[in-house]
Order: C-alpha cells, then structure tokens, then sequence
C-alpha cells in the first residue's frame, strides 16, 4: 500500500513538472504573438487620469484626443464635449405606467442615441412584461419576463414596466466602486469613467435593478451608425471589459434637452425634469399623482419614480 | 483640505512642535489619531511640554526615546496616509465651470392634427343637405366610423348649423383647432395634467423650447382608446453555445 504510494508520488510530480513547461511554453509563445496587440495599446488611456482629477485645460486635451481617434475610426464629425451640470438643478425621470403598452420604441431609441453595441447586443432599457393579476400589489421583478415577443402591443391582460439605472441617491454600485470610476454628479446623475472602469463587476453585483451591463465582448458599433454627438461620462462607445447603463442621455440633459427615450415614446409615458424647479413636469407628477418608486425597502432613493396618470 | 474646523485649528496650534504635528494630520486629512496623540502633551507657561500627568517632558532628551519614537512613528504614518489620501481619495470636480439656467420660454404646440382630407370641409355636402337630428345607426356616408365614445352622437359635438364648427355643452361654437376645449369638458382632470405636461407627450427641451400636442394628435376623438401598435422586438437570449465558441476562437488566436 505505501510502496504503491511511494512509487506514485514522483510520477505525480513529473507530470505536473511537464504541465508547467507546457504552460510556461504556451505562455511565452502568447508572448511572442503579442506586438500585433501591443501596437493598438494606447498608452495615453491606459494612464489617464481620473476625470474629476482633471483640469479644465486637461479636459480639453482629453476630449481633442478622444475625439480625434474616434474621427478617424468612423469618418463622421465626432464632437465630444463634457458638459457640467447646471447649478440648482437635479434630474429625475418619471414613468406612468399606467400608459406604457411595452412596444419597446424606448429601448431603441435609446441604443441609436447611445451608441450601444450591435452585436453583442447591449440595451439599456429592459421593459418587463407582467400579468395584470399578479400586480395587484405591486411589481415584483422577478415575475416580469423581458423577452416576451409580440407582433403587437401591449398585449390583453398584461402590464409593462421599463427598467434602466434609477440613478439612487445612496447608490449601491458607487459605494462598492473599487477605483471611482463610477459616481454621482453634482445634477443627481451617476456616471461612469470609462477609463478608470477595470471590469470587476461590483457594480453589477450591488445594483438591485440590474441596470448596469457588461461589456463581455468586443463592442461591435457600425460606423454609419455611430451618433456624433457624444458625451465623454456618457454615449461615447465603449471598449471590452468596461460596464455601461443609463446616463438619463446625460450629452442631451444638460444642454435642457429631454431624453431620447422620452420623445420616442408614442404614448408620452415618459417624463423628465429638474427635481429642484417646483413648476417641472417631474415635481407636478410626484406632487399630484399616485407615485412609486423600485424595492424602496432598500433605501436606495431612486429618482426615477413610476406612476399612474 | 477643509476636514477640520478653523476652531480646531487654533486648539491645536499653540505650540510649534504641536501644530506641527496636528498640520501634518490636518494636511493629511483624517489624522484624528494622531491629532490625540499630539493633545496629550501640554504646553505650560514657559513654553516647555508637559506629559497629562503634570510630569515635566524633557525635550529633547534621551532620556524618553520611546516618547519621541512614537512621535516619529505617528508622522510617518500621517505622511504615508497623506500620500494615499492624495493618490486614491476622491478628488472634487474641478473641470467644471459653474453653468447657470436660461429663461424658460412658453411651451408652443408642435403640428395639430389635421383634419380628415376626405371630409372636411364638411360644409361642402352638409351645406345643401337638410339636418336629421335622430340618433340612428350611419349607413349611407361615414359608415367607416365606430363610435365608441361613450355613447356620444355626431351632434353632441358637431354643431348641426354650421358643419364647419364644433360646439362645446354651452352652444358656444369652436373651431376643428381648439377641439382640446370640447374633449376638456369632460376630461377636465386630463386638461390640468396635460396643462402641465404630464399628460401626453412633450419633445424639444425640459428646459427651453418644448412642443405639445393636442388631445386629437394621439387620440381618435369617435373612438379615443388606443389601438395596439407594432412591437419592436425582443432583446436576444444569452446564448451559452455561442459565447464558449467565441472563447475557444479568442483562446487559439494568439497561439497560431
């Protein structure tokens, strides 16, 4: 019994000693064949700095550089701007979900605008589709189906609610951030730096509405496709390995525009305004209609607030 | 740094070995640990350091070089601190310029509905056609129309004098244009909301020029309930099959 042991234990370690040298050899040949991916390393992003570090001549230079490479990637007149929030002002959104009927135009909108990967597929809006029975009493998220399929909508005895980042005021995935890459601006919107986003996902773990999408793959974004008018915490694409959600159309908001999502809707279920101003859309529907807000147990403070009209 | 208060500031500057031990905490930004440390010692009249016990400190002397190595281990400490703090701590904005508000323009109405080509003028048959004012079922002309209005006839609305008008409950006559007045007058709550901007559908600017609509652009008024719509379609599945293959793919290339 011991000999065969004995006998065993060398040849163990002999086997293990060859699987070393096949690693180490797969290892070095990796690195041989490395220099075609080193050319495409771009030191510049690799050591930027973080955005809220950086000075107003800083940000100038950061937004010419990303701009110039994605004009020559695409061909169209990127501009890139990082447009700060307006003093006096925090963005809130409002859905009625009373009108919603889950024809999914939002969702589109929203990749067009944002310049979401194709392939692999990316949205940031899911609408989740509920019978109207079990919502009686409120939503629970886990009986809504996001992959309902239907040639029209809304659909006999259903209801739908759209998902994307509540923008919290104690965000969950901003306290779990292990670089800062992502935070909540001065007007109530949680950004992401995509630079300084290392892809640990902890974000994605803590967000309870599972708004935040990874980028597993290579974002594919056709170049006529590509919407010029980018944002540098929000719509400009995106690289593998980084996480992106909802930016309330952050490059549209804070020139006062309305978001993309709000002016597809065919039904004007969607509304959007300035928290702070008493005679908004968003302080009129939160003041006169019946409101609530996602798994408000969790003290997350959304400020995106569901309601019926 | 403004972590402590002014006040503080001046407690703890007294005495110049001890304000600078506390300016280094301070600079550091959480050094209270070391900012207690620092308060332990006493600063008497002649501006010698006193131990809390009223024991003289003899400084600096060999005699308490535990003393003076716990000194140097606390600064040491506030220096490293510090200099973390300065790497990893979050930073205020300093890229933005403070941006102010613009006046609010009055929202103006995008593109009213037209009215329907293939009758209106009405006036052009109504004019020689002499009035039936029963209830009956159309059969001859506008057969089309499913009314489903809350049993609503044509003349509750269309004024039976002048084809080309509206009336509201009152007799007073209305323009095809200002037919929100009509719908209003049973939907008033729908007229507050709409009045401002919940109800239906604004574009433009949240903050600038916004456009609305009338209750007739998204509703039928002889049949108002929506009509279901197309659907886009759903997002795609995870794909387990797909994603290994684009793995195994991406795990040979380098190799080749």
């Amino acid at each position: 019994m011991s000999r065969s042991n004995d006998a065993k234990d060398p040849r163990e370690r002999r086997t293990s000693r060859r699987g070393f040298l096949k690693g180490a050899g797969a290892g070095l040949a990796t690195l041989a064949a490395a220099p075609s991916q080193v050319s495409a390393f771009d030191f510049e992003s690799f050591f930027q700095k973080h955005f809220r570090e950086l000075s107003p001549a800083e940000i100038d230079e950061y937004l010419e550089r990303l701009a110039r490479k994605l004009r020559e990637q695409t061909g169209k007149d990127v501009q890139m701007r990082a447009t700060g929030p307006v003093d006096g002002v925090v963005f809130g959104y409002g859905l009625d979900v009373s009108r919603c009927i889950g024809c999914r135009r939002c969702v589109y909108a929203c990749v067009e605008e944002n310049n979401q990967s194709r392939d692999p597929q990316i949205q940031w809006i899911r609408v989740l589709e509920f019978e109207r029975e079990r919502v009686t009493r409120g939503f629970d998220l886990e009986d809504g189906d996001a992959y309902y399929d239907r040639e029209m909508a809304p659909a006999e005895g259903k209801v739908y609610l759209p998902i994307s980042c509540q923008h919290c005021e104690d965000s969950p995935c901003t306290n779990v951030c292990p670089t800062g890459a992502t935070w909540t601006e001065p007007d109530g919107i949680v950004v992401i730096d995509y630079d300084w986003c290392i892809g640990c996902r902890y974000c994605m773990a803590a967000c309870p509405y599972g708004a935040r999408i990874f980028n597993w793959g290579e974002p594919n974004l056709p170049a006529e496709d590509v919407n010029p008018d980018m944002h540098v915490l929000g719509n400009r694409p995106r690289t593998r390995g980084v996480v992106e959600k909802c930016s309330f159309c952050i490059q549209r908001v804070r020139d006062g525009r309305y978001p993309a999502c709000l002016e597809a809707c065919p039904v004007g279920a969607r509304k959007f305004g300035n928290l702070l101003d008493p005679d908004s859309e968003i302080r009129y529907l939160l003041e006169h209609k019946r409101t609530f807000v996602l798994k408000p147990e969790l003290k997350t403070r959304p400020k995106f607030f569901y309601f019926y009209g | 740094m403004d972590h402590l208060a002014p006040d503080r500031l001046s407690e703890l500057g007294r005495d110049g070995s001890v304000s600078r031990i506390s300016s280094i905490g301070i600079a550091g930004g959480a050094g209270h640990s070391g900012c207690s440390t620092a308060l332990r010692l006493q600063t008497d009249e002649r501006g010698d350091v006193t131990a809390p016990d009223g024991n003289r400190v003899d400084s600096p002397s060999p005699r308490q070089p535990v003393l003076w190595l716990v000194v140097g281990a606390v600064i040491t400490g506030l220096v490293i601190f510090q200099a973390m703090y300065l790497t990893l701590g979050p930073q205020p904005a300093s890229g933005y310029a403070s941006r102010e508000l613009p006046p609010q323009p009055e929202p103006v109405l995008l593109a009213s509905a037209e009215p329907d080509e293939d009758y209106y003028p009405c006036s052009d048959c109504h004019e020689d056609e002499p009035t039936d004012r029963t209830v009956r079922a159309l059969e001859d002309e506008h057969d089309e129309l499913e009314l489903a209005h809350g049993g609503l006839w044509c003349l509750h609305c269309h004024e039976a004098d002048d084809r080309d008008l509206l009336h509201l409950a009152d007799g007073i006559q209305v323009g095809f244009d200002e037919s929100w007045r009509l719908c209003t007058q049973c939907h008033g709550e729908k007229l507050q909301d709409w009045r401002a901007g919940v109800h239906g559908k604004r574009v433009g600017h949240w903050w600038g020029p916004k456009q609305y609509q009338t209750c007739v652009t998204c509703h039928r008024p002889h049949e108002p309930r929506f009509a279901p719509i197309e659907a886009m379609p759903p997002p795609l599945r995870p794909d387990p099959a797909r994603h290994v293959a684009a793995h195994v793919e991406e795990a040979h290339e380098p190799i080749e």
